[in-house]
């Protein structure tokens, strides 16, 4: 559907068995005498059946009619009794819908001059080969079921199937997220129950290079990381998500390429830490979803209903985590944080929505300083004086806009793959080169990821006082502690919580995905809201 | 998921081993002559035995694949042991250099 598609251990083994098949064939059977001895593989299509097919392979018989063979990866049913298909009766020792993709083949055939009756079936799971001859019941099957397949492909997506056994080996559920979107779209949502459908973590690895000098290649399957000294280090490419680069290092164009075919992103930073840019292949793939999200942020109501709930989820994270990790914290910050949060839900403009935020942040910023408890604080230094960047002023500034750079990047990754346009946002106002909607999205993932990570850091003496470069006017960390702060905040993402709303654990980076896959689904028209996680 | 696969192999020809080992040094640690230890997830280990499928003489080389268990458990401290030189399985986690 919407030319979708995911690869699975199945879907690889079916591929390497038909890449196989085709490479056995040898030039010259194809190549002289094609029609006296049958081809291996065939491409054929016909105008009128409004159909193209590739046969595996097909059989000339000696009685003058030739055989197209199919091979299944499954068994033969036993046979007994034969299938029937709204009206029509079909033959018991093959699955239908196979007898009707070999009809097909063979219609296909037909239409191009080469006269055919029957076909034949080699199921892998039982060794079995079946012939099915294409009686006038198949045909008129095979028929309809062609008809019925131009009508779906004008069709919008089908909604997911309820309680399906098949959802756990299909390729897309990942895509599909069928027991969440059932449960976010019916009426009485509530009561559908969720099944671990989808792993809580595929997590993968992201490599960050920061050693000025080094240089990023791949070799064979393998990435490899050669430090200036000419110590070298590999990582396999299949366990990589994404690279980031900070600063002087250099990567191979050859494992771009590789990046861009398998999906893994690439984001360049400079050595403090900011964004610069980011490499992803054409996103284009999707182009229905940006279609969408271009109209629906064209809309006045819709940008300011989003952005509503994504100021309330900040603003509620933010609260959360104070109340977790402040000592001596006035309980009137917290009421006052959850008074604004009920007024940004009421909010009639964006502007007074960024009003409520301002005051919001202000505050929450200000009592930022109870969560920490770090020791070895110079006298006479401070450790933070409110929020201040460009360039942060103190330690835990410092530490704050690096984990909204890192945070920025998996956001901008986590929108890129599904298809959305990280440039075009709803609340954040659109500027030339600011990547608005990576800004939206990620404001409720500030306090519980970034943020929390900070505090952790220090408190835990990770990051020590010693570990920054103190200016007159600025602050920014040495590599060593840059190091581990990347460290750390890997784990933060590699960490597993509870999701408020469907109960299964999932990791925060699949959190990320989890976020950017309902949005596109919600401006698709196939979701009835969008609301941001809000964590407990 | 992920799980820890010991793969092994067994190549008759110079040429062919050359290949294989290129191959499998991309899905996992090199632990040991014809020896790694991978994390894979269903999908790697069908990729994996699929490019393998192309390389290997059907009847002359053998590869072995062993599942130890899944990552997230610790199975290779747990269900592996070792004496002599010790062996730290990857980290993803921790991919910074």
């Amino acid at each position: 559907m919407q030319g979708l598609f995911e690869k699975s251990a199945d879907t690889v083994e079916g591929s390497g068995q038909h890449d196989r098949a085709e490479r056995r064939k040898r030039p010259s059977d194809v190549g002289h005498d094609v029609w006296d001895i049958a081809p291996q593989s065939l491409h054929l299509g016909d105008e009128d059946l409004g159909i193209v097919g590739k046969l595996d392979a097909i059989r000339y018989q000696d009685d003058g009619y030739w055989e197209p063979v199919e091979a299944k990866h499954s068994s033969a049913p036993n046979g007994g009794t034969s299938f029937r298909l709204g009206e029509w009766e079909l033959d018991g020792k093959a699955w239908p819908n196979d007898q009707i993709q070999l009809c097909a083949q063979g219609l296909l055939l037909r239409a191009n001059g080469f006269p055919t009756i029957a076909g034949k079936l080699f199921y892998r799971g039982n060794r079995q080969t079946v012939r099915i001859v294409f009686s006038d019941d198949l045909i008129a099957a095979t028929v309809a079921t062609i008809r019925r397949a131009h009508e779906l492909e004008q069709a919008s997506m089908p909604s997911p199937l309820l309680n399906s056994d098949k959802c756990f080996r299909c390729s897309l559920n990942g895509v599909c997220l069928p027991d969440e979107t059932i449960r976010l779209t019916s009426p009485d949502g509530e009561t559908v129950p969720i099944r671990d459908i989808v792993p809580s973590r595929d997590d993968l690895g992201t490599v960050y290079v920061s050693e000025p000098g080094t240089r990023v290649g791949k070799r064979g399957y393998e990435l490899t990381i050669t430090s200036k000294d000419g110590m070298e280090s590999t990582v396999p490419l299949k366990d990589v998500r994404h690279i980031s680069l900070f600063g002087n290092v250099q990567i191979s164009t050859q494992l771009v390429h590789d990046c861009m075919e398998s999906g893994v992103t690439i984001s360049y930073l400079t050595a403090a830490g900011r964004l610069v840019g980011m490499n992803h292949n054409l996103i284009s793939k999707n182009v229905l979803v940006r279609r969408e999200q271009f109209k629906r942020f064209g809309d006045e109501r819709d940008r300011l209903t989003l952005a509503r709930y994504i100021v309330r989820a900040k603003i509620l994270n933010q609260r959360t985590l104070l109340r977790r990790n402040a000592h001596g914290l006035d309980k009137v910050i917290l009421k006052d944080l959850l008074d604004h949060a009920r007024r940004s839900e009421e909010a009639t403009s964006i502007d007074s929505l960024l009003g409520i935020e301002g005051i919001a942040a202000k505050q929450y910023m200000q009592a930022f300083v109870l969560m920490l408890k770090v020791k070895g604080v110079p006298a006479g230094e401070t450790l933070m004086n409110g929020r201040n960047r460009r360039p942060p002023k103190d330690p835990v500034n410092a530490l704050l806009s690096l984990g909204y750079s890192l945070l920025q990047r998996d956001m901008y990754a986590a929108l890129a793959a599904v298809g959305l346009d990280p440039l075009m946002g709803f609340y954040h106002r659109i500027e030339t080169g600011r990547p608005s909607l990576v800004l939206d999205m990620m404001e409720p993932f500030r306090a519980i990821i970034a943020d929390s990570v900070v505090v952790r850091t220090l408190n835990t003496g990770e990051i020590a006082w010693d570990d920054f470069y103190i200016g007159q006017e600025s602050c920014s960390l040495k590599l060593p502690g840059r190091k581990r702060f990347f460290q750390a905040f890997e784990r933060r993402m590699h960490e597993t919580v509870t999701h408020p709303v469907f109960g299964y654990k999932l990791s925060y980076r699949r959190m990320l995905e989890l976020e950017a896959r309902f949005l596109s689904r919600y401006l698709m028209g196939e979701l009835p809201e969008y609301r941001p996680i809000v964590t407990r | 998921m992920r799980r820890y696969v010991l793969v092994s192999y067994d190549i008759s020809d110079q040429k062919r081993w050359r290949r294989v080992y290129k191959i499998v040094r991309g899905y996992g640690m090199h632990v040991q002559y014809s020896v790694f230890l991978c994390q894979l997830t269903d999908q790697d280990e069908a990729e994996l035995k699929q490019l393998l499928l192309d390389v290997i003489h059907q009847s002359m080389d053998q590869v072995i694949f062993a599942r130890i268990g899944t990552v997230q458990a610790k199975a290779a401290e747990r269900n592996m042991s070792c004496i002599g030189r010790d062996f730290v399985p990857l980290d993803l986690k921790g991919l910074v250099f």
